[in-house]
């Protein structure tokens, strides 16, 4: 009885509250809040934050080398010239190099290394050889020609490709000389490897990174390269013109005054300038004698009579 | 030559990131706050864009961004709709070239069911509809919280009253 009770009573408040209750209204009271988020969603249609945020912040990099190029290049030309003290230059055309490296390249490279591995395995198998023979002979020549199409299109040095041609054409031959294969896809491989180390991103810019760390100088550089180094395959194109601006920002003094500029222990060889550009009293004539003029107004400071693109052709 | 500083490099790096993180996060939302307290959408990205770029410059020492943000952006737009500011004529470089600011107006029906509240109510509703609760726009806007809660009553009590009498 208290139960049928309970249930009439509730029964009865459901109908009352319907009297005096109007849920469509407090469902569009209720909704408006999320119709305040869809306002902000529609914003995305007429909004540009990129465009806005850009016109606040300056623009950055993800490569921390490329900004940190940026700060160098902003620097007066006397400044930029004294950091030729201690900017590891060499180390860094290396990190231009390997960053240069087309990805399509890079990729066959590391094809033809592990091609190059597979190569070997199979012809360091000599027992395989033997019991085997044709078969395994006709895998690895297929082997090599994989290499050989790795070759040409990672821009390794033609030599490799012609060396491994050789190694087909004694791999075909009626007695198999696997031991003279063995050694010169060896040898090979030995060069491979090496070519991949020099255009690997991360290794060169460890190497710039560890110069710096021996001289004690330039720590905010030496972080950029190493930040650069943990992100070497997703930045590479950044990289490449980080040091593209660092390289032209200590070489190019034109109309530059430099009257005042203590250039002792400066490697000067490269540096570029115009007719504007003032040197101290001391160094002047040295620099007018050890110049070559490239153009109308610009000169080049070589000391052997050679540009810097013509000594690096010759090595 | 000195270089850039670690230290310089790296805090000016940290600090750019975090407030690029938040204007983001928050630019929309306050544009959005602006149109429903009566601002159109050239002045309302306008004065966003002036906000946050007064606190770029401030982003040392404001330790509340978004009620700052959120603060200043409110009073710009109270000095510009009772100053009769001019209209910005140069595109903010937030508001899109192509955006084809009339028509947007015309779909978002929040923004003009608002308009038609009393200035005060769609103030409060705007704090509200914006996260802010009645002793946050109490202190905000000068009043006393049982102000801000009648306000926001009448406001919702008009808006329903509205959608009932457009169905």
């Amino acid at each position: 009885m208290t139960d049928q009770w309970l249930r009439d009573g509730l029964a009865a408040l459901d109908s009352a509250l319907d009297r005096v209750l109007d849920l469509d209204s407090g469902l569009a009271d209720a909704r408006l809040p999320g119709r305040a988020a869809a306002l902000t969603d529609a914003l995305d249609d007429v909004l540009d934050l990129d465009a806005g945020l850009n016109a606040i912040v300056p623009v950055r990099h993800r490569s921390a080398l490329l900004n940190y190029a940026h700060a160098l290049a902003a620097r007066p030309p006397r400044d930029r010239l004294l950091a030729r003290r201690w900017l590891p230059l060499e180390e860094l055309a290396e990190v231009r190099v390997a960053a240069e490296v087309a990805p399509s390249e890079r990729d066959a490279l590391h094809a033809l290394v592990n091609g190059l591995e597979q190569a070997l395995i199979v012809a360091r198998a000599g027992d395989n050889v033997r019991q085997y023979g044709q078969e395994v002979t006709g895998l690895l020549v297929r082997l090599i020609d994989q290499a050989i199409d790795d070759a040409h299109g990672s821009g390794i040095a033609l030599g490799v490709a012609r060396h491994l041609e050789e190694i087909r054409r004694l791999a075909r031959g009626g007695a198999f000389r696997h031991a003279v294969v063995i050694r010169r896809l060896g040898e090979v491989q030995t060069n491979v490897l090496a070519f991949e180390e020099n255009r690997d991103l991360g290794t060169a810019l460890e190497h710039a990174a560890s110069c710096l760390r021996r001289h004690g100088d330039a720590g905010a550089l030496r972080r950029a390269l190493e930040s650069d180094r943990d992100d070497s395959g997703a930045i590479a194109r950044e990289v490449a013109k980080a040091v593209r601006l660092i390289q032209r920002s200590v070489t190019d003094v034109m109309g530059a005054d430099l009257a005042d500029a203590d250039l002792g222990g400066i490697p000067l060889e490269g540096v570029r300038w115009s007719a504007a550009t003032r040197w101290p009293a001391d160094w002047a004539d040295w620099v007018h004698h050890n110049s070559t003029r490239l153009g109308a107004d610009l000169w080049e400071i070589r000391a052997d009579g050679l540009t810097a693109d013509e000594r690096a052709a010759l090595t | 030559m000195s270089e850039p500083t670690t230290s310089h490099v790296g805090a000016k790096h940290a600090a750019d990131t975090a407030f690029s993180d938040f204007y983001r996060a928050t630019t929309r939302q306050l544009v959005a706050f602006l149109l429903l307290q009566g601002a159109d959408l050239p002045l309302a990205a306008d004065l966003a864009q002036e906000t946050m770029t007064t606190l770029y410059r401030r982003w040392a020492e404001v330790s509340q961004p978004r009620a700052w943000a959120y603060r200043t952006a409110s009073r710009a737009l109270g000095r510009a709709l009772f100053s009769s500011r001019e209209t910005p004529t140069a595109d903010p470089p937030l508001l899109r070239a192509t955006a084809d600011v009339e028509h947007w107006h015309q779909t978002q029906e929040v923004v003009a069911e608002l308009a038609r509240l009393p200035p005060r109510q769609r103030q409060v509703m705007a704090w509200t509809l914006f996260d802010h609760t009645p002793a946050e726009i109490a202190a905000e806007l000068g009043m006393t919280p049982e102000a801000v809660r009648a306000n926001l009553y009448q406001a919702r009590k008009a808006l329903i009253a509205r959608r009932e009498g457009d169905r």
